[in-house]
């Protein structure tokens, strides 16, 4: 994968008409790296769609400051956990600096099994803090695995005990 | 009656046929003889042909009229059926013409349909596949949400950290990997009061996840002591006796503030260390007031409580609750 030019993976974007080939060659490319980052961060990203509303003030004063507000909505899994996430990010701009703030956090899981989850579900959604959550969602899942890994480990040596037990009688 | 009489038959044969035409004519038409309807009503071009061959009628006059009468009628209808015929006929060529352009049509939109859905199959696989690629694209862009984004590049990979505090969203770094055994930092954003070089030495080898997760821990703690004394700075100013003093990793602050800076309230001293860099919240605090008569009681719990303060809240938020205090015109309010 690492081996391919530069220009062969980036050159068709700059093109204008790409046959289809250029196009699936492309897409492989932009599939591989969403492996890596689904690789990268445990997280995978299935859908994805924003929309953006425009709130600058019309009046015409000389401080105007550029105000957007951004609705993001993404959906996915890390591992067996699946989750949905709304958050609003508003963006004003006035002369010396651009500020973006998540204004809104709502996390949607399926909170069956895992009660722990809606604990740093529920912070996270209060301080508004989207990274903490993600990072938290990895972490957590990682532990579950290494855990269900453990305890399979110790079920399969009580299985071959029961095993051998019920060979005695 | 002998050759005379057929000559003068034959004269004679033609003015009775010249009578007879008209009286065929006459016939032919609606209007009865004896009515005396005038003969250019009875003129029809297509019976006055010469058909008539001079002969004797068999069966005298009258038969013969009536011979005549039926063959004018013929010829009156002979015409419309030759033309029906020939009618006829053109329709048929006609129907048979609009049929082959029919054929023609249907085949040549059939060539063009053909030509035309191949073009259009391979439009919308063209176009499934760009929507595809614009999903994907779309996806890429939305992971720099998890906090880790990051591209492919020639050598390597290309990741990008970014940092936010309470909801704000603040500045991306970026480090720049080359897939090599060993693997190896090509170049990168990360500010040299950050230990990288530490990081990497535990972590680059072994397990890229937990090194770039280390990172960002460090790069999110720094970004947030930032964006709290950047506050300060901006918003409080008001509050500040003098200036802040602050390094560049932001662990160490010194001020002196007044939590009343209209009123009449004693200046304190602020000095905050965060020893644990990859905290937001400082691990050392203390509050000294700059005077040198002793401090009331009153005074001493406020300082006491500022000192707490610190803490336990981020800067600007504990400068935030001074001014809200201020509004309030409340001394007694101690958290």
């Amino acid at each position: 994968l690492f081996r391919k030019s530069f220009q062969e993976i980036y050159q068709s974007d700059s093109e204008g008409w790409e046959t289809s080939k250029d196009l699936r060659s492309n897409l492989g490319n932009l599939e591989s790296e969403l492996l890596f980052l689904n690789t990268l961060t445990g997280i995978n990203i299935r859908k994805y769609s924003k929309k953006i509303e425009n709130l600058t003030s019309t009046e015409k004063t000389e401080r105007r400051i550029k105000k957007v507000l951004q609705r993001h909505k993404l959906s996915g899994n890390c591992h067996m956990i699946t989750f949905q996430v709304e958050f609003q990010i508003l963006e004003f701009q006035n002369k010396e600096n651009l500020s973006s703030i998540i204004t809104d956090l709502n996390i949607i899981m399926e909170s069956t099994a895992y009660s722990e989850l809606s604990e740093f579900v529920s912070r996270a959604e209060e301080r508004r803090d989207l990274f903490m959550f993600f990072r938290s969602l990895h972490f957590f899942v990682e532990w579950c695995e290494y855990r269900k890994r453990t305890f399979k480990h110790f079920k399969v040596v009580s299985k071959v005990f029961k095993f051998k037990h019920m060979m005695k009688k | 009656m002998g050759a005379s009489t057929r000559r003068d038959c034959g004269t004679r044969e033609q003015r009775i046929f010249s009578n007879h035409q008209r009286l065929t004519l006459m016939t032919a038409t609606i209007a009865p003889p004896w009515s005396g309807a005038p003969t250019h009503l009875l003129y029809h071009p297509a019976a006055a042909n010469a058909h008539h061959v001079p002969h004797t009628p068999p069966g005298g006059v009258l038969a013969h009229l009536e011979r005549l009468e039926a063959e004018s009628r013929k010829k009156f209808e002979e015409p419309q059926g030759a033309e029906s015929a020939l009618g006829n006929k053109i329709r048929n060529l006609r129907s048979l013409r609009d049929k082959l352009r029919a054929e023609v049509n249907r085949r040549q939109a059939g060539v063009e349909a053909s030509v035309e859905s191949d073009q259009t199959f391979e439009v919308s696989e063209q176009e499934v596949l760009e929507r595809k690629r614009e999903n994907v694209k779309s996806i890429l862009q939305a992971y720099r949400f998890t906090g880790l984004s990051g591209k492919l590049t020639s050598r390597g990979v290309c990741v990008s950290i970014s940092t936010a505090f309470e909801g704000n969203l603040l500045d991306s770094y970026f480090v720049d990997l080359v897939i090599q055994k060993p693997l190896r930092i090509h170049h990168h954003s990360i500010p040299v009061f950050i230990p990288l070089e530490e990081i990497a030495a535990k972590y680059l080898q072994s397990n890229i996840q937990h090194f770039l997760f280390s990172l960002c821990e460090y790069l999110n703690a720094y970004s947030g002591r930032k964006y709290q004394a950047d506050q300060l700075q901006s918003d409080f100013a008001a509050f500040l006796a003098g200036p802040l003093q602050r390094n560049s990793l932001c662990n160490l602050l010194s001020f002196t503030y007044k939590a009343e800076p209209s009123g009449q309230s004693f200046p304190f001293c602020a000095r905050l260390l965060y020893k644990d860099i990859t905290r937001t919240l400082p691990t050392d605090v203390t509050v000294t007031y700059q005077g040198t008569d002793a401090l009331s009681t009153s005074w001493e719990e406020q300082r006491a409580s500022h000192e707490n303060l610190f803490c336990t809240k981020p800067l600007h938020q504990v400068f935030a609750s001074f001014a809200r205090r201020e509004e309030k015109l409340d001394m007694n309010l101690l958290y």
